[in-house]
């Protein structure tokens, strides 16, 4: 089974998915649970990343296994699930005729709320998204970052608790991505589950507690994303400073009990990744001995694109 | 721009049921199309052409309820008749049972079998014959390069030339005419070589009137009495492409046309048929100064010009003119032939039939009938004791008969039966104990003076009597296709219906907006309907508009109080205001599903129906079923299954109402299939 399934209960879980259109595989049995939370949906392009989040909307049949939303299966009362899920696409999707008022309120009475609440509620998004001053412009006329604003506007309307942002930084500006991540985060904050798609792994590693890789279809690595980036929790960056041939005698004599990952020659000194166990106060003597500086030394975190890159280059 | 500070805050408030969800849609349809210019004008210009006329008739006319008539129009006996306003080709039999109706030309390379009718303005054209059992009324000309044969009757105000026979156990015998000058041009030699010296204005003492050597008559001679061995007698047909000249005397008991110049000297006795177009055009008038005794038929297709004298007691009919230089004698005379019987009978024989125009300066005192295709015009005292049919206008000014002005457009009764055709106007009195009956209009202002006021007041009683035993006010009778059966409606709903289904689906398409909808609450079928309501409403803004409207005026302003009668009407009014509604969108949104561009969906809805209209239009010819694949006549149909009206041969309730379903439930599906492969397929 999955590795997350003890974790908090997940609100989206599939069992088992196929996807096939025509000759391509796009999900192949695959099988997650997604806990609470802002996760990140990583994978390169053509992972099966969008495949996944329109399967779990309804909108692509899989050929094959289970899938439950807050315990209710899409394939056989959509329109629950649906009432439940906001949807931000990844392609243009938008209306260009309509004004965002018109649009983010049709999307709200189409999902159930009444006229003058779907109308309250669309400005009161509409200010939270940052588009309160264009609001009355047509779409149309906007640009790349107000129209992912607008797809974002009209995905919370009406308040879904489990929300598919599909590449929500998509063609946006460094200032647009990041007032996008703050929206992300303050959705967040709110209970409600985010799945968020992305390929850009600095954003998902800014704002996801939780990250699925997937690749060819295929579950490749998921778990909280702290846990990623420091798996074994043995991992230390150490910084030192001496003669060239005292950090040879240094290192010659700490060899049998720690392992170096990585070494990298930095100005007037030397940067260490290293794996050692409890207890690490003999570096330290070892050091003193050998008249070699200890510049740093800490605990050594990956970032998510190297947990990416670490996990394809083992066959990912 | 900065981090904006303001919170995500949560929505709690209940949702609405899934399953009315599809009318925010149709609500955002509907809302769309009213902010659309296109839509509006083509409404408000839809319902300036269609509305206004049929509601200022509903307001105006006096009329007891709302009948299925006005919103159906007047039944037609469709049985086996076809008649088509264009040129009708066949290239293998055909077999009329009923009547067949032409105005364009029929070319046949096939024959015609059958015992019904066929009539046509243009003519029949046939290289392999013709085999008539009922009637061949041709009003053109029959191009005949077989032969003709049959038991049945020829007539009619067109010609029939060519190389074939003509045979049969009708009037004429067989006849080659090609022969036909030849003969004609043989008696003359012949009469010249028998009679080397006397010029055929001298034969047995008698005077006849000199011929210019452009075979002119001076006007003002005196008839001629040809002797007898000058006479030409044909039992069958005459006809000639060229010239004549005829010094003697012709008895025909056929037909007689000439198509060149024809000078008389003589008289004529027999069917004679003028077809003068090309003399008019060249010689500038035929001059007849003979007597032309009229025992049969005399046609005019060309302007009879001159002084003399035709008299008999035959019908002078044809679709020429008789105009100019007669003088008041000559007028009395052309009547007089219908006089010649003291019996007020109204067989054909004592009739005077014109298809061209009439100008009589003189008095008319007619005994007979009078059909006018053409025009009539009359500034003396008519007195007319027969009937007055036809489709053509008479004019009539008289102090004595008439007081003050009547104009009779198409049709004019006295003592006999009227029946209308065009309209009956005027301002004079109408006198008579005859009916007045037909599909016209009568109308006019009967205001009398003092001295005539009781006369007036009774024959304006009797004319709306006449009316009323008739069932239908004089409007509506003219309306032969009902305020419901509009061809214009149809043309505007047809163009409207484009306009709104033209961007429902194919701007969603490219927009990509698919996942908008269902990524939400909404099925296909809720996507459908609520785009389909959308339409249907903004549609009926037009659609149920005029028939309604019209139909609730001519409640409102009905005379009788037959209310249960009118509201069954209206009710069977709207329910086709519904089927009219609900019928071009299915069609409509399957083809704004196949494009992104409402353009193309737009022009593409509306030439569909267009093609199917040609479609059926060209295959009807050959097969009346192929009148279900026209859209508007399936629309017709409907109308007419409604309001318990026959449907043409051929065609049946069940395959009117199996058609529309497929109009409707057809591209339905293939909507349905379309949306759910682009919305939920990928």
């Amino acid at each position: 089974m999955i590795s997350s399934q003890n974790r908090d209960p997940s609100r989206i879980s599939a069992n088992g998915l196929t996807v096939r259109f025509g000759k391509v595989l796009a999900l192949d049995h695959f099988t997650i649970n997604i806990p609470r939370g802002i996760v990140g949906l990583l994978g390169p392009n053509s992972a099966g990343k969008s495949t996944f989040i329109k399967t779990m909307l309804g909108l692509v049949n899989p050929q094959s296994g289970e899938m439950l939303i807050d315990n209710v299966n899409p394939r056989t009362d959509i329109t629950t699930v649906r009432d439940n899920i906001g949807y931000m696409p990844e392609n243009d999707c938008l209306i260009d005729e309509m004004n965002p008022v018109e649009l983010v309120s049709y999307m709200g009475r189409i999902s159930g709320m009444e006229k003058n609440d779907s109308i309250q509620r669309t400005h009161e998004i509409l200010d939270f998204v940052g588009l309160g001053e264009e609001r009355y412009r047509k779409i149309g006329s906007y640009s790349t970052g107000m129209k992912q604003k607008a797809k974002l506007a009209q995905a919370i309307v009406h308040d879904p608790n489990i929300l598919f942002l599909d590449e929500p930084t998509n063609g946006l500006d460094p200032q647009g991505r990041d007032e996008m991540l703050d929206l992300i985060k303050k959705i967040g904050k709110s209970g409600k589950t985010l799945l968020v798609s992305s390929h850009i792994l600095h954003e998902i590693e800014q704002v996801s507690s939780y990250v699925i890789i997937i690749n060819h279809g295929k579950l490749v690595k998921d778990g909280p994303t702290q846990e990623l980036m420091n798996p074994d929790k043995t991992r230390f960056r150490l910084k030192i400073r001496g003669e060239t041939s005292a950090i040879d005698r240094f290192l010659h004599s700490i060899e049998t009990r720690v392992e170096v990952i990585s070494r990298i020659d930095e100005s007037n000194q030397l940067s260490l990744s290293i794996i050692c166990g409890k207890g690490n106060s003999f570096l330290f003597a070892s050091a003193r001995e050998h008249g070699i500086q200890i510049r740093h030394f800490g605990p050594d975190t990956l970032t998510l694109e190297d947990v990416f890159v670490q996990t394809f280059q083992g066959g990912g | 721009m900065g981090i904006n500070p303001i919170e995500y805050k949560p929505w709690k408030k209940k949702r609405g049921d899934h399953k009315k969800r599809f009318l925010s849609i149709s609500s955002n349809v509907f809302r769309t199309n009213l902010k659309s210019k296109a839509v509006l004008g083509i409404i408000i210009i839809g319902l300036l052409l269609t509305l206004v006329i049929p509601l200022l008739g509903a307001v105006l006319t006096p009329h007891e309820k709302l009948t299925k008539d006005m919103a159906v129009g007047v039944e037609e006996d469709r049985e086996d008749d076809l008649e088509t306003f264009g040129n009708f080709y066949i290239n293998g039999d055909m077999n009329i049972e009923g009547s067949l109706s032409l105005q364009g030309m029929l070319t046949l390379d096939g024959n015609v079998f059958g015992t019904g009718m066929y009539t046509s303005a243009n003519g029949i054209t046939s290289e392999t014959g013709l085999n008539v059992s009922g009637a061949l009324d041709i009003n053109g000309t029959a191009f005949l390069d077989g032969e003709l044969t049959g038991t049945g009757t020829i007539y009619g105000f067109g010609f029939i030339e060519g190389k074939g026979n003509l045979s049969g156990d009708w009037s004429g015998e067989a006849t080659v005419f090609d022969n036909i000058t030849e003969d004609i041009q043989r008696i003359r030699d012949d009469r010249e070589m028998d009679n080397p010296d006397s010029s055929p204005d001298q034969k047995d003492g008698q005077t006849t009137n000199p011929v210019d050597d452009d075979g002119t008559v001076p006007p003002g001679s005196p008839p001629p009495y040809p002797p007898p061995e000058y006479r030409m007698n044909l039992t069958g047909d005459l006809g000639t492409e060229g010239d004549l000249l005829v010094d003697g005397e012709i008895s025909i008991n056929g037909s007689f046309y000439v198509n060149g110049y024809l000078s008389l000297r003589g008289s004529v006795e027999g069917t004679i048929f003028f077809d003068n177009h090309n003399m008019l055009a060249q010689y500038g008038e035929l001059t007849m100064a003979g007597s032309v005794m009229v025992d049969g038929e005399a046609g005019l297709m060309g302007m009879l010009q001159g002084e003399g004298i035709i008299i008999g007691t035959g019908f002078l009919n044809g679709t020429g003119n008789v105009s100019g230089s007669l003088s008041q004698e000559d007028i009395t005379n052309i009547i007089s032939m219908d006089c010649g019987d003291d019996d007020d009978d109204t067989s054909s024989e004592d009739s005077l039939f014109v298809e061209g125009s009439l100008t009589i300066e003189g008095d008319v005192l007619c005994a007979g009938d009078i059909g006018i295709d053409g025009s009539l015009y009359i500034d003396g005292v008519c007195v007319i004791m027969g009937n007055v049919t036809g489709s053509g206008s008479l004019e009539y000014k008289s102090t004595e008969m008439f007081h003050g002005e009547v104009y009779v457009m198409g049709a004019f009764d006295t003592n006999g039966t009227v029946v209308v055709d065009g309209s009956l106007n005027g301002a004079g009195m109408i006198m008579g104990t005859g009916n007045i009956n037909g599909t016209g209009m009568v109308h006019g202002y009967f205001e009398p003076d003092e001295e005539t006021y009781k006369e007036d007041e009774e024959i304006k009683t009797r004319l709306l009597e006449m009316e009323s035993e008739n069932e239908m006010s004089s409007y509506y009778s003219s309306q032969t296709s009902g305020f419901l059966r509009n061809e214009l409606v149809v043309i505007f709903t047809l163009l409207l219906a484009s306009i709104i289904c033209a961007d429902l689906i194919s701007k969603d398409i490219s927009n990509n907006s698919f996942v908008l909808y269902f990524s939400r609450s909404i099925t296909t079928r809720d996507y459908i309907s609520g785009k389909f309501i959308g339409a249907a409403v903004t549609l009926g803004l037009y659609t149920f508009i005029v028939p309604v409207v019209v139909a609730l005026a001519i409640i409102g302003t009905q005379t009788g109080s037959d209310y249960s009668t009118s509201f069954v009407v209206l009710g069977l009014t709207v329910a086709g205001a519904l089927i009219t509604t609900v019928y071009f969108i299915p069609f409509g949104l399957m083809i704004s599903s196949f494009t992104k561009r409402p353009s193309y969906a737009g022009v593409g809805i509306f030439m569909s129906f267009f093609v199917l209209i040609i479609i059926s239009e060209i295959f009807r010819m050959f097969d009346k079923r192929w009148m279900l694949a026209n859209p508007a006549s399936i629309l017709d149909f409907t109308y007419q299954l409604l309001f318990d009206r026959a449907l043409p041969s051929q065609i049946t309730g069940s395959m009117v109402a199996g058609i529309l379903l497929t109009f409707l439930a057809i591209p339905l599906a293939i909507l349905y299939i379309n949306i759910h492969r682009k919305g939920v397929g990928r």
